[in-house]
């Protein structure tokens, strides 16, 4: 339906939306949480590893800072708005309007 | 000095001031230019009449309790009906926000005036019915949601523009920042609604020798459905039955994230009858205060709704579809001095687009040949007057909502309906079936009525009449 209504590039752009970026940053957070404790797990057994490694600690950051941008700011209203001016900037109000 | 009379001049009596008016008239119009020029009569014959017209924002046409909504009160929506003539059968020609309001100012379809999705910016040039008023002689004021993309333009005929542009133009609830005639201004009161019915009494109490016309429009009923703080708990107890054919996921579903409906539906549902008691009471204090003025009697008060909204029938929510929930609108009209037999229910289909010529007819102002609604003066006068016998419904696309573009035609017994990409077609009978459930293209009853509705929509869509 999407593909049917807009054109393939507005379709592409739907991606960028509140709910698909707050879906991509929660599992970029939940990775990350998930590799720390893993990682925490091992050492618990003896392993020689670090428990907070760069990307792991960076996944985690980077993911619950997006889902604090994205959702907690007023429910991601800010976030649409902000994407919906990227539309315009892009196609101004649609292809076929 | 200033009482000094001139005598003679043009044969009769005349102050100082009247003469030097006069002579500054004649010499502007040799000049060439337009002067503003009085209305003929109002309507009823007697002084121009003040206009009020309040629009609220997503506010389904069932939920008054004038019209029987089963839990909801609106003491102050049911005030205006039993003063005046409430039409149950008012739709809007798109149902969206920035199309729909385009609408009620300049009483044309979306696509003549251009806002055809909540992405296309207003133009210029078109002419609102507050410009014409005010080059009638009118005091204008719009106080309140604009939200049409672009610029705030500097809408020509109005004297005083309040409004807002945080959230897209939606504006927020609480303590939302207005733009009072192009200056950012705090809110005054924490609540937008009462914030906006405060401006707006100021503006009916100003001392003037002019008739005054306010558009007040509201941020409320819209998501997300804040009520005041007094009012948060109203409904809790309520028990909320959601239509049979909703499913309790369709927010997951179909791109219906993007509407903002995460949680319960019923939470939802329970705010936006709560916000919409609330914007009653404000209305209801705009009304007494004019009670108080003295000016209730030749002040005309309109109430609608820029659209109406889906809470889970057909499987939606928003609005958009060509369904009744969606493009059937609250809309009621209080005008003493004209309305001889109030409290009346007008059956005659009405739409947004005739708010403009009417407010015209009934100032006495020639309705401009561009606009494509009708004067609804004959109805008010009268319960037998002749209404539409077929409205005509467009959508357009509105990125990024999946709804196909489509129009429709609606009679008084059935609703066709035409999309242009990704569904075939749907035919209602909104008489045995006023909840359009049972899709009728294909079958023997459907095919003895199609062809004329098909005729209907194609003759509406060409600009003509049926």
């Amino acid at each position: 339906m999407l593909s049917g209504v807009y054109t393939l590039g507005e379709s592409l752009y739907f991606y960028l939306n509140p709910t698909n970026v707050l879906l991509y940053s929660g599992v970029m957070a939940q990775i990350g949480l998930c590799e720390i404790l893993c990682r925490k797990r091992l050492a618990g057994q003896g392993a020689s590893v670090g428990i907070f490694s760069v990307p792991a600690t960076v996944a985690l950051l980077l993911g619950l800072a997006s889902v604090v941008l994205i959702f907690v700011w007023d429910l991601g209203v800010h976030h649409f708005y902000i994407f919906q001016q990227g539309f315009k900037a892009i196609w101004k109000y649609g292809i076929g309007i | 000095m200033a009482d000094r009379r001139f005598e003679g001049l043009f044969e009769r009596s005349m102050k100082r001031r009247e003469a030097l008016a006069t002579l500054g008239a004649v010499s502007a119009a040799l000049a060439g230019f337009e002067l503003p020029k009085p209305a003929a009569a109002s309507v009823n014959g007697s002084k121009r009449p003040n206009i009020i017209f309040i629009l609220s924002d997503d506010h389904r046409w069932d939920h008054m309790s004038a019209v029987g909504h089963p839990f909801v009160t609106t003491p102050s929506m049911d005030r205006l009906a039993n003063e005046g003539v409430l039409f149950e059968n008012a739709f809007v020609t798109t149902s969206l926000c920035s199309p729909s309001r385009a609408s009620f100012l300049t009483g044309m379809f979306a696509r003549t005036h251009g806002v055809k999705n909540n992405l296309t910016p207003w133009q210029n040039k078109n002419i609102t019915f507050l410009e014409i008023l005010k080059k009638n002689g009118y005091d204008t004021a719009f106080i309140g949601k604009w939200h049409m993309p672009g610029a705030i333009p500097r809408l020509r005929g109005v004297d005083e523009f309040v409004t807002f542009t945080v959230q897209g133009g939606q504006g927020r609830y609480y303590n939302c920042p207005l733009i009072v005639n192009g200056v950012q201004t705090p809110s005054g009161k924490e609540y937008i609604t009462e914030e906006l019915t405060d401006r707006s009494i100021a503006f009916v109490e100003k001392k003037r020798d002019n008739p005054f016309c306010l558009y007040l429009s509201h941020k409320a009923v819209h998501h997300q459905f804040l009520p005041p703080r007094d009012l948060r708990h109203l409904y809790d107890e309520v028990n909320i039955s959601l239509p049979r054919e909703m499913d309790p996921y369709v927010l997951f579903a179909d791109g219906n994230l993007l509407y903002g409906l995460l949680g319960p539906v019923a939470f939802h549902y329970r705010n936006y009858c709560e916000a919409l008691v609330a914007m009653d009471r404000e209305i209801g204090r705009l009304l007494n205060r004019l009670d108080e003025l003295g000016l209730a009697r030749n002040t005309i008060v309109i109430y609608a709704g820029d659209n109406g909204y889906f809470w889970g029938e057909h499987n939606l929510v928003d609005k958009r579809y060509a369904y009744e929930e969606a493009i059937r609108i609250p809309y009621i009209v209080r005008y003493p001095d004209l309305i001889k037999n109030p409290g009346r229910v007008a059956v005659q289909m009405i739409q947004n687009i005739d708010l403009a010529p009417t407010l015209l007819d009934i100032a006495g102002i020639d309705i401009p040949l561009a606009m494509e609604g009708v004067s609804l003066v004959p109805i008010l006068k009268s319960t037998e007057a002749a209404g539409r016998k077929a409205i005509l419904y467009e959508y357009f696309r509105d990125y990024p909502y999946r709804v196909p573009p489509h129009c429709a035609v609606r009679t008084h017994t059935h609703k066709y309906i035409e999309f242009e990409i990704g569904r075939q077609p749907e035919l209602y009978d909104i008489l045995s079936d006023p909840g359009e459930r049972k899709n009728l293209m294909g079958t023997p009853e459907g095919e003895k009525v199609l062809p004329e509705l098909k005729g209907m929509l194609e003759t509406l869509k060409s600009g003509g009449s049926v």
